[in-house]
């Protein structure tokens, strides 16, 4: 199934505009996130900027992901800003080589996660403000300063959450043909499309960018570091390029070399990705129950530390501490199974993909949640804050009562996520432990399976908890 | 391009600065039960309002919501009932243990938007 050949969608996405289009539009809701979160009202829950950033396009994004692909990737704002800085200054440093690689990214990952418990984030319209104003400065600087997408690729850590979630989403973009790429003699796709000749003097100008990611389509496997951008689609001259379906997961057990990227085995920083992005898919629900308030309550009084400190130590345990010690675990128990010598960490390397299912599974969960149960709230809001800005009621008095789903009745689907993933990454276990240890299969994928089984358990026991709103805010 | 959108925002803001009528706030203290909230359970709040803003309020114009700091959750509202001049009372649910925000909406006779925080609370589980 090829999306590029439906009816309707196919014209669109192929559309030259459609991808600004979709950047204005959530260009706009940028816009309304700043203005309303700088001069709205303080509290969150009656604000737009709060409520938009933490509910709507948080879930929105996790939604999109499951149903399609990295679409908010595809409509990134910073992308649109970044490209009219671009036609005052483009620049022409390469990113530096020494950074290249996921560890800037992994480290802002987890900084936001911990930031956001720390400062109470999702309580403050201000602060969500700023942190929008200062996510668009900082791509700015990023990119007028070094070419291609160097702050999707290595800095941006909503870019890093996509791409990792983006393994399991349904669709993807690829080759239509093997033997027509085979034949290209311009690669298009990735160094873009050439004026005709004689155009220009000596050197072609690009009238259509290629992949600023550097994904050659003929090596491209799955949708790691794609932002779906369709540039490819724009640029190659074959009209060879399909947004297809595909079997969601199933190029986590793929270890082919990849474009961009190698392979999946020899990539620390991306295991240390999809680990920060597993356990902290548990660790930011966790955070959310009513057992985690007591918890933080009990470090802070009889252990007298500070709510900075009990964060650290929660963060430094469920982020580095405990995935170090069941990962290490894992590994070893395979080693011992299967009397593999292979190093423990390439076992892990090998099999830590696997996580990705089940842990998309519980982001889904959590954000889902928010997402259902808070869906129509921003219908009084926006009434509230044109009551507020012209003193009339153009919008009608606020419909307090429009929120969404009651919170029990979103459980059944929540589980159904985390049971969901949790299937998942059992294939992507089985599915890697064939790959690599032939018959010895089972006995390699043993310890694994038992991983994910706790892991699942854990995610089940943080649904059934009853939630506490936790933060005072301002 | 640029300068359009930048026109726009600026324009925007001073739209959103210069709003028509700041909010009165009446001067409203609060009395909850139980205290804390209890999740499951309604919470009982009595208002009693500053003297001088006894004579322009309209209890029949006025709304208790009780607010989440988190957003996205389902507000609580309730009209208030006016007990005897200048003291009100409304009921509402206490649906979720967390921090809750106590407002007092409405409008004056004069059609002056009333808003007012009358308390904070932690709501626990039962």
């Amino acid at each position: 199934m090829d999306l590029l050949r439906w009816p309707v969608v196919g014209p669109f996405l192929r559309w030259r505009h459609a991808r600004t289009s979709l950047q204005l539009v959530l260009l706009a809701a940028a816009v309304v996130i700043v203005l309303h979160g700088l001069v709205g009202p303080d509290l969150a829950s009656t604000n737009l900027a709060t409520v938009l950033t933490w509910v709507h396009y948080r879930g929105l994004l996790v939604v999109a992901l499951l149903a399609a692909g990295n679409l908010f990737c595809l409509g990134c704002p910073l992308v649109r800003v970044r490209d009219w800085g671009r036609q005052l200054h483009m620049p022409r440093r390469a990113w530096p080589a020494r950074l290249r690689g996921k560890w800037i990214g992994v480290a802002l990952f987890a900084a936001v996660l911990l930031t956001y418990e720390l400062f109470d984030l999702w309580a403050l319209p201000a602060a969500t403000a700023w942190l929008v104003l200062g996510y668009f400065a900082a791509a700015v600087v990023v990119d007028l300063t070094f070419r291609g997408a160097s702050f999707c690729q290595y800095v941006c850590p909503v870019g890093q959450f996509n791409f990792v979630a983006s393994t399991v989403s349904p669709l993807e973009l690829r080759m239509r043909d093997a033997n027509t790429c085979r034949t290209c003699r311009t690669a298009d796709c990735v160094s873009g499309r050439k004026a005709p000749a004689g155009d220009t003097a000596l050197r072609p100008r690009v009238v259509q960018r290629g992949c600023e990611l550097g994904l050659f389509m003929p090596a491209k496997v799955g949708n790691l570091d794609c932002t779906f951008c369709l540039d490819c689609v724009q640029a190659c001259p074959h009209d060879n390029i399909a947004l297809a379906s595909r079997v969601p997961g199933a190029e986590l057990a793929d270890d082919r070399r990849r474009s961009g990227i190698g392979r999946l085995v020899d990539r620390v920083d991306l295991a240390a990705l999809v680990v920060v992005f597993s356990f902290g898919a548990l660790l930011n629900a966790f955070l959310m129950v009513a057992p985690a308030q007591a918890l933080q309550g009990w470090m802070e009084h009889d252990w007298g530390l500070s709510r900075a400190s009990v964060l650290a130590l929660l963060f430094g345990a469920g982020l580095v501490v405990l995935p170090f010690g069941l990962l290490g675990a894992a590994a070893f128990s395979t080693r011992a199974l299967t009397g593999d010598g292979a190093p423990p960490g390439l076992v892990v390397r090998r099999f830590v993909m696997s996580l990705v299912p089940l842990a998309t599974g519980v982001w889904a969960a959590h954000y889902g949640f928010h997402l259902l149960t808070g869906l129509l709230v921003v219908v009084p809001i926006t009434q509230n804050a044109v009551l507020d800005l012209t003193g009339a009621p153009w919008l009608g008095w606020p419909f307090w009562r429009w929120t969404g789903l009651r919170p029990g009745s979103v459980f059944p689907l929540q589980a159904g996520l985390v049971l969901l993933g949790a299937f998942g990454s059992v294939a992507v276990v089985q599915a890697t432990a064939e790959r690599d240890y032939g018959a010895r299969m089972w006995r390699a994928a043993a310890p694994w399976l038992m991983l994910t089984t706790l892991l699942a358990m854990t995610a089940l026991w943080i649904l059934f908890q009853p939630m506490q709103m936790r933060g005072m805010g301002p | 391009m640029l300068i359009r959108l930048a026109a726009a925002a600026v324009l925007l803001v001073l739209c959103a600065c210069s709003g028509p009528q700041a909010p009165f706030s009446p001067g409203f203290t609060a009395e909850l039960t139980p205290t804390p909230p209890v999740v499951g359970r309604e919470l009982d709040v009595r208002l009693e309002v500053a003297e001088a803003s006894v004579p322009l309020l309209d209890a029949a114009a006025l709304e208790l919501e009780g607010h989440m700091t988190h957003p996205g959750m389902a507000p609580e509202v309730a009209r208030l009932v006016e007990d005897a001049p200048g003291r009100y009372r409304a009921r509402i649910r206490i649906t979720m243990a967390g921090e809750w925000v106590l407002l007092v909406t409405g409008r004056l006779a004069n059609g002056r938007p009333v808003r007012e925080e009358v308390a904070r609370a932690t709501a626990v589980a039962e």
